[in-house]
């Protein structure tokens, strides 16, 4: 019993220190302060909370940058592309390349869907590297609602083109009909977690790097002229998330492209 | 794709899977009363689709390194 109390003095004793010096230092580090959403108007409707964010407005500002970068590519097109235009030009080529070789010629009318998801997304990463904005996908919620709304989009696809026959996707062909009582659950579990994996990817992806880059730069500040170490590492760590950022966006609508392939050949 | 890369994405088809799993049995054995069966069912259920989604997600990455191999031999 003395043991344990004086555990619990020792313990509050240095709770204690560490706000009071929390409290003294002027160079607090937090490397989730990032993350947090403030509103910057507030707006309430029916009892709900709708207020414009910081998320809010660094998904405004990721819409209008790829709007606008479209746009100003596509002013007049010319027959040797100036600058703006091959960034546009190569913007499309990814995407339709995507679809063609992902889903086949049937995925073209879904070209408009998967471009502006992919335009979104690399966006909102790639000017998440900006200091002091907001990385909106380093939010599980938006990434969440993305994924549920593909998903939810691709089901009612699958169902609307193939009927009933869209249950297939749950039975391999060619297995004993009794191994459906187990085949069918895990398939369906598993094509449950389709959403689930997609959001978390891109979620951790981005939180995770974030999260490096201010706890390397926290070190850095604190450890005065031997923070050069983890300087040097820095300018490392932010060219990977610059990798990240793009690489993530791709992986998001590549995995919707198959996604889409899957609706509509079913495997 | 770098080693990392892959085993993060592996790591993630994995949690999802369960955690996919256990919501279910969750949500089941609290409609049907029938704490804990379903949850315990759903967990296994849970680990037979993560590796069914691993096993997906490796034959994946496996065909795109062969293209890969394949585009490099025809480029030389």
């Amino acid at each position: 019993m003395a043991s344990t109390g004086h555990a619990e003095t020792a313990h509050a004793a240095v709770a204690h220190h560490a706000a009071d010096a929390a409290h003294h230092s002027d160079k607090v580090i937090d490397p989730l302060h990032q993350f947090q959403i403030w509103s910057i108007l507030d707006i309430h409707v029916a009892g709900f909370n709708v207020s414009f964010t910081n998320s809010a407005l660094w998904m405004v500002i990721a819409a209008v940058v790829g709007f606008g970068i479209m746009r100003l590519g596509m002013r007049e097109a010319e027959l040797v592309p100036g600058r703006m235009q091959n960034v546009a030009e190569m913007l499309y080529g990814i995407v339709a390349n995507m679809i063609r070789d992902n889903v086949g010629d049937e995925g073209k009318k879904y070209f408009p869907l998967v471009f502006s998801l992919f335009l979104f997304i690399l966006f909102g990463n790639v000017l998440g590297m900006i200091p002091y904005s907001f990385t909106f996908t380093s939010h599980l919620v938006v990434t969440f609602f993305m994924a549920a709304v593909i998903f939810i989009g691709v089901t009612i696809l699958g169902v609307v083109r193939h009927g009933t026959h869209f249950l297939r996707l749950f039975f391999p062909e060619g297995a004993p009909a009794w191994t459906a009582v187990i085949l069918v659950p895990i398939e369906l579990v598993s094509y449950l977690s389709r959403p689930v994996s997609l959001s978390v990817r891109l979620f951790a992806n981005m939180m995770v790097g974030h999260t490096l880059l201010k706890v390397l730069g926290g070190f850095a500040v604190l450890m005065g002229a031997a923070g050069i170490l983890p300087l040097t590492l820095l300018v490392g760590i932010t060219a990977l998330e610059f990798l990240v950022a793009a690489l993530q966006a791709y992986v998001f609508t590549i995995l919707t492209c198959i996604y889409l392939h899957d609706a509509i050949h079913l495997h | 794709m770098s080693g990392a890369a892959v085993g993060l994405r592996i790591a993630i088809e994995i949690m999802a899977a369960v955690a996919v799993g256990v919501g279910i049995g969750f949500a089941l054995d609290n409609w049907l009363g029938t704490k804990p069966w379903m949850l315990i069912l759903f967990c296994i259920l849970g680990f037979g689709a993560a590796l069914v989604n691993v096993m997906r997600t490796a034959r994946e990455l496996e065909r795109k390194r062969l293209e890969a191999k394949h585009l490099a031999a025809q480029k030389e």
